[in-house]
C-alpha cells in the first residue's frame, strides 16, 4: 500500500538539506590521490602563513573549509558556496587558501592589539588600537616580512638557474609559457624545475607542512 | 639573478607552488607521501575523516539546536582553539562544539530556549 509521506519542511530548507547530503557524498567520492593533495595543500598554507605559531593545524584548515561550504549551504549571503559545475576537490582548495589568509591577517591583528594595546592612564588620552593597525609602521612591517620570505625561497635555489628563472617568473607574474620563452626553457626543463622547487619547499619532515626546515 | 620584492610577487610565488600540488599524477603524489615514511592510504583515510568529523559535528550541532528551539546565524560561528563557538539569537546562551571529536558545550544545550516556546508548543501538541 502507498502511504503518502507528509513532510513539514520549506522549499529553501529542501534545499539546503539536499546541498547538504551532496557535500557528504562528495566527501565519500574524492579519491585517495585527491584527499592526500586537499591535506598536503592544507599543510602547506597553514605553513606558509605562519598559522602554527597561532597553534593552527592543517586538519584545522580542512574542517574550517568544510563548515565554511556547509554553512554556504544554509545561508545564501555568507560561507563558502560550492559553486554547480566545480570538483569538489577545487572548491575546497580554494576555500583553505583564503581562509588562511583571512586566519593570518586576523591573527596578525590579534598579536597587533596585544603589542600595541595602550596602558591604562587616567591622565592621557588612549588612542583607538584601530589606528595602529592601520599605521604605515604595520604596513611597512608586513611588506619586511614578505621580503624577507620571498628572499628566503630564492636563497634555496642559488645553485639551480632553472628553478631561480620560474620562480622569477612566478614572482613577475608571468604564464608558463611566457616564462619559457623569456629563459629559452623547453617543456620537460620547466616541469623539472617546478617539481624541484615544489620538493624542495614543500618536502615534509617529521610530519611537518613542509617547507619548515627551510624556514618559509 | 637579482629579484624586485613585493607582497603581490611573494603571493603569486606561493600561489603557484600551491597549485603544483594539484598538478601532480596520481602515482606521483602517493609516491611523495609514500617517500616521507607515511602510508598513503592511512593518510587519505584520515584526511577523510577529519571532513566527515566536521560534517558530522556541525549536523549534530544544529539539530540539537533546532529541537530545542534555539536560533543561530550560521555566519556568526567563530572559530578558535579548535572548536567552534555562537550565541542564540534569542536568548543569547552559548553553544560550541569541536570538529575532532564532536563534543558540544554551552548552556543553550541545557534546555529549551526561553524565548522561544516552540519547542515546548511542539510536544504538547503531540501528546
Amino acid at each position: 500500500m502507498h502511504i503518502p509521506l507528509l513532510i513539514d519542511i520549506s522549499n529553501f530548507q529542501l534545499r539546503n538539506l539536499l546541498e547538504k547530503i551532496e557535500v557528504d557524498r562528495a566527501i565519500e567520492a574524492l579519491t585517495p590521490s585527491e584527499l592526500l593533495k586537499l591535506q598536503k595543500s592544507a599543510a602547506f598554507w597553514v605553513r606558509v602563513r605562519g598559522l602554527t605559531a597561532y597553534n593552527r593545524t592543517a586538519d584545522d584548515l580542512l574542517s574550517e573549509g568544510l563548515l565554511r561550504t556547509l554553512i554556504g549551504t544554509e545561508d545564501a549571503q555568507n560561507g563558502r558556496h560550492w559553486k554547480e559545475g566545480i570538483d569538489f576537490e577545487l572548491h575546497l582548495k580554494e576555500t583553505m587558501r583564503s581562509i588562511s589568509d583571512s586566519w593570518r591577517r586576523q591573527s596578525e591583528k590579534e598579536a597587533h592589539h596585544i603589542l600595541e594595546l595602550p596602558i591604562p592612564d587616567a591622565d592621557v588620552q588612549e588612542h583607538s588600537v584601530l589606528e595602529n593597525l592601520a599605521s604605515p609602521e604595520a604596513a611597512a612591517d608586513r611588506s619586511l616580512i614578505a621580503k624577507e620570505k620571498v628572499a628566503r625561497i630564492f636563497r634555496m635555489f642559488t645553485d639551480d638557474t632553472e628553478a631561480t628563472q620560474v620562480l622569477q617568473g612566478w614572482y613577475d607574474g608571468l604564464k608558463p609559457n611566457e616564462i619559457r620563452q623569456k629563459y629559452g626553457l623547453d617543456e620537460k626543463q620547466f616541469a623539472a624545475a617546478v617539481k624541484r622547487i615544489r620538493k624542495k619547499t614543500m618536502s615534509r619532515r617529521n610530519g611537518s607542512g613542509g617547507g619548515e626546515e627551510h624556514g618559509i | 639573478m637579482a629579484y624586485r620584492t613585493s607582497l603581490d610577487g611573494q603571493q603569486r610565488i606561493l600561489d603557484h607552488l600551491a597549485e603544483s600540488v594539484f598538478e601532480l599524477s596520481d602515482e606521483e603524489i602517493l609516491a611523495e607521501v609514500r617517500e616521507s615514511g607515511v602510508d598513503p592510504e592511512q593518510e587519505a583515510e584520515r584526511t577523510r575523516l577529519v571532513l566527515r568529523q566536521a560534517s558530522k559535528a556541525f549536523d549534530d550541532v544544529n539539530n540539537h539546536l533546532s529541537k530545542l528551539g534555539h536560533s543561530i546565524n550560521f555566519h556568526d560561528w567563530r572559530s578558535g582553539q579548535g572548536s567552534y563557538h555562537n550565541n542564540c539569537l534569542n536568548c543569547g546562551s552559548s553553544v560550541s562544539f569541536t570538529t575532532a571529536t564532536g563534543e558540544m558545550r554551552g548552556e543553550a544545550l541545557g534546555g529549551s530556549c526561553p524565548e522561544n516556546g516552540y519547542a515546548t508548543k511542539k510536544r504538547e501538541a503531540s501528546r
